[in-house]
């Protein structure tokens, strides 16, 4: 049975409580049983401004975010204004006729009143509660009971006191009404499944979790919008794990410390985004000339200089593989989706405790604001990983702490717990850890820290299971990363559907180093190679042209939002 | 002392200092290793952390264990040890460069936080490893590669800016006078919370305006009765022009950042583990 798919929005202005509504609808929607992908954009200050939610609910797979909507809910003239051109052409407008002044520009489209100012001050005797009317409203269309929303309410208003929370269930319940009465046409018919066990959580709260799950011991940090959210869930609950997660000065103290940390024994990580990354530049070389094992999240925002801090972009990824001076091994990581976020910060940091070098995990706004319901991650598939440490009875006449291997890691003794005090140093050294700058010692070094890339290059080869569509007898093919991973699947499903061309899918999760087997064989059959990346320039395509020789077909955005399936769909039907 | 007790010669590394012949951190390291010895510190629970300089070789000639970061970045990696480790002894090694010029914006808030550990900060008023170069400190009378006409910036004054940040142990010292340098460098790894250690070293190579002659002329130990908990009477010392007092200028005793940590995640209490925090968000 096709699957039930439903897009809405609510526009308005800040301070107008769009997001709250956005939020407890979306777990309503969520605990009511289906699938729901969630995007917010805040407006630039704090109050005033325009403000947006967007919630997908569908009882299939909600993987990206739809560009046209099928319900636009404009609470206000500005969010009508902003956003009645994304309304699909089957779409609906609900509006509440005492703000909102209708024009041309909504053509032929269908339109509902929904005077949410009238109902709030009906029944709550105040304008204030007009978002929850509008909640009870749309959760109405999405079909869950009322239930879930004044139980939600509850937990939402307990703490302002009892009154507030009856007043607002009140409004939600007059919304409700109005819409079974007003649009019941509305209503899909969706196949409900209550009661998964799953969690609501955004890409950053995803990455936060997975942290926690990946035994990090300390995470010191420095905000930095899209990222900061990450950081002060830390702040908050790192404690309450025997963590310790502390504000520095700036993002060269913040890697500073965490190297020191790492250095000490202790499991670290690091929250940024894009200006605090190059800040950490000089850093990020020490932690991998000490092989000191490190993860950064970098949650990518548009740039460069301060850019667009609340926009999206996936511009940092020449920079986190190659942004040092000489050259350093580094891991870099993209997760695709939030479930993705927790399973590789657990990987992540896994990764860079056995290899002792630093681990980047690119994430961006999109992925970070997003929310979704996901599978509650079991936590008996946490795999922590070990750092390699020397016997404590190792003799210390014969130890080296950077002794040659063939995997490039070497046993690391810790402070106060191993009599093999050594000299970790930013200088080229032996495998002593004593400054050394003769040619054969630079050359055998840089070999031995590269070797770590190469050992992990090996092992990634048959990790990429999720992801991958490869049918038998396609000849073009798609590779992408990171957050696009939901637009590309959704564009490629659709094409399929409607023109029978199959097109193979890949998107490696780690991306550098390149799992070149995987990629060399899923390369073989193709005549033609499609990479779509939300930057201006191409980055990773420029990574695999120089890797493998191949001339892939190159789509961009940088306009500081995701692509959407539509979009894509539309640019990849061009190239077939 | 016990025939187990640890001796001066324990705290030296296979490595002999390769400063030039006549350094003033020849009268810095001594002392250092007679302290360490003094408080019996333990080697592999002793770590000593430094940028580049002249002074960044310090912890290479120590038998402890040994960071040796980048320019400007010894403090906050030696905060990073400490405030994840605090059981470490952690003392963190700089010199004017590193420590007032390219980090010098680090020093304030590692005495915010207090974190327990000393800063030895080796002042030599010009940039001695890359051949006499201006510093943060040099005075604008003196000429040097980077100012062959004449200097142009005034100098820091770097006593009366740790007081005014606060650190809860400021003391000087000149290399001079090794055997005062002994007691302070006891009394800073003693002192609980962030310890910071003014040292005038005369570079012998680069530095031919504030020499051992000059500096000979001016130190003077604070009076024996000096009240070291007089913040506002340690600032006036600092500004003194004419004299370069030594000694613990002023100390106080306040939570260190991981005191502050420790009570938190008391009054906090514990998850029962991730699955509990996991339940919040279904």
């Amino acid at each position: 049975m096709a699957t039930q798919d439903l897009v809405v929005r609510i526009g308005g202005e800040g301070g107008e409580g769009v997001i709250s509504c956005g939020e407890i609808l979306s777990k309503a929607v969520a605990r009511g049983g289906l699938n729901i992908h969630a995007f917010r954009t805040f407006p630039a200050e704090i109050r005033g401004g325009l403000a947006m939610f967007q919630l997908r609910g569908s009882d299939g797979p909600a993987r990206s975010l739809s560009q046209s909507v099928d319900v636009l809910c404009a609470m206000n003239h500005c969010g009508y204004d902003a956003y009645v051109h994304n309304i699909k052409d089957t779409g609906v407008l609900v509006y509440d006729p005492a703000f909102v002044t209708l024009d041309d520009r909504l053509g032929g489209r269908r339109r509902i009143e929904l005077p949410l100012d009238e109902i709030s001050k009906e029944v709550t005797g105040a304008s204030r509660a007009k978002n929850m009317v509008a909640m009870g409203a749309m959760l109405a269309i999405f079909g869950p009971p009322v239930e879930y929303g004044v139980k939600l309410v509850a937990d939402h208003f307990g703490k302002k006191g009892e009154d507030v929370v009856r007043m607002n269930q009140g409004a939600v319940e007059a919304g409700y009404k109005f819409a079974m009465e007003h649009m019941v046409e509305l209503r899909r018919p969706f196949k409900l499944q209550p009661g998964r066990d799953e969690i609501l959580v955004t890409g950053n709260e995803a990455c936060a979790l997975g942290a926690i799950a990946a035994g990090v011991e300390f995470v010191p940090g420095y905000p930095i919008t899209p990222a900061t959210p990450i950081f002060e869930f830390l702040c908050r609950e790192l404690p309450k794990f025997g963590g310790k997660a502390v504000q520095f000065e700036d993002e060269i103290a913040t890697l500073a410390a965490g190297i020191g940390a790492s250095f000490a024994g202790k499991r670290v990580l690091t929250p940024t985004s894009g200006p605090g990354l190059s800040l950490m530049s000089e850093t990020l070389n020490l932690a991998a000339m000490t092989e000191c094992p490190i993860t950064i999240i970098n949650v990518m925002r548009g740039g460069p200089s301060t850019g667009m801090p609340t926009k999206t972009e996936q511009s940092d990824l020449k920079f986190a593989i190659y942004g040092t001076s000489g050259e350093s091994p580094r891991c870099i990581m993209a997760p695709l989706d939030i479930y993705d976020c927790f399973w590789q910060t657990v990987r992540g940091v896994r990764i860079a405790e056995k290899y002792q070098m630093p681990v980047i995990i690119l994430t961006d706004q999109a992925l970070a604001y997003t929310s979704q319901n996901i599978p509650t991650p079991d936590l008996s598939e946490v795999d922590l990983g070990e750092r390699l440490t020397p016997p404590l009875d190792q003799d210390r006449e014969t130890f080296e702490r950077y002794a040659v291997t063939e995997t490039g890691v070497s046993p690391m003794p810790i402070p106060g717990v191993h009599d093999l005090m050594y000299m970790a140093t930013g200088l080229e050294h032996n495998p002593k850890g004593a400054p050394n700058y003769t040619p054969k010692m630079h050359e055998l070094m840089t070999q031995q820290r590269f070797a770590k890339l190469k050992a992990l290059g090996k092992r990634i080869v048959h990790q990429h299971k999720v992801e991958e569509y490869e049918p038998e007898d396609t000849e073009i093919g798609v590779i992408g990363w990171g957050s696009t991973y939901g637009a590309i699947a959704e564009a490629l499903e659709n094409i399929e559907r409607d023109t029978g061309v199959r097109i193979a899918h890949l998107h490696p999760r780690i991306l550098s180093p390149l799992p070149e087997w995987r990629i060399r064989q899923f390369l073989g059959p193709l005549k033609k190679l499609i990479v779509p990346e939300e930057n201006y320039t191409g980055q990773y395509a420029h990574f695999l042209k120089g890797k493998f020789g191949i001339k892939p077909i190159e789509i961009h955005k940088a306009h500081g939002i995701p692509f959407s399936s539509e979009e894509l769909e539309k640019s990849i039907k061009e190239h077939l | 002392m016990s025939d187990t007790a640890l001796k001066v010669a324990d705290f030296k590394s296979d490595l002999k200092p390769i400063w030039c012949s006549g350094c003033g951190d020849f009268g810095v390291i001594t002392p250092f290793y007679q302290a360490l010895a003094e408080i019996q510190a333990v080697p592999k629970e002793t770590v000593i952390v430094s940028g580049i300089g002249c002074s960044g070789r310090f912890p290479y000639f120590c038998n402890t264990y040994g960071f040796h970061g980048v320019h400007g970045r010894a403090l906050p990696t030696a905060a990073g040890v400490k405030i994840s480790r605090p059981d470490l002894k952690v003392i963190a090694v700089g010199g004017d460069g590193d420590g007032l010029g390219i980090g010098g914006g680090h020093i304030a808030h590692v005495a915010r936080k207090n974190v327990d550990m000393t800063y030895i900060l080796i002042d030599n008023s010009i940039y001695g490893l890359t051949k006499g170069q201006s510093s943060p400190t040099s005075p604008i009378s003196m000429t040097s590669k980077t100012a062959p006409h004449t200097g142009i910036e005034e100098p820091l004054n770097p006593l009366l800016m740790f007081l005014s940040y606060h650190a809860s142990f400021v003391a000087r010292g000149y290399s001079g006078k090794p055997k005062n340098l002994k007691q302070l460098f006891v009394d800073a790894m003693n002192h609980k919370g962030f310890s910071i250690l003014h040292i005038f070293s005369p570079c012998v190579s680069m530095n031919k305006q504030i020499t051992f002659k000059t500096m000979n002329e001016i130190v003077k130990p604070l009076p024996d009765d000096w009240d070291t908990s007089n913040r506002l009477a340690a600032m006036e010392k600092a500004l003194d022009e004419d004299t370069f007092w030594t000694g613990l200028v002023y100390q106080d005793e306040r939570p260190t950042i991981n005191d502050r940590l420790d009570s938190l995640e008391e009054k906090l209490g514990r998850y029962d583990g991730l699955s509990e925090l996991l339940g919040q968000y279904k």
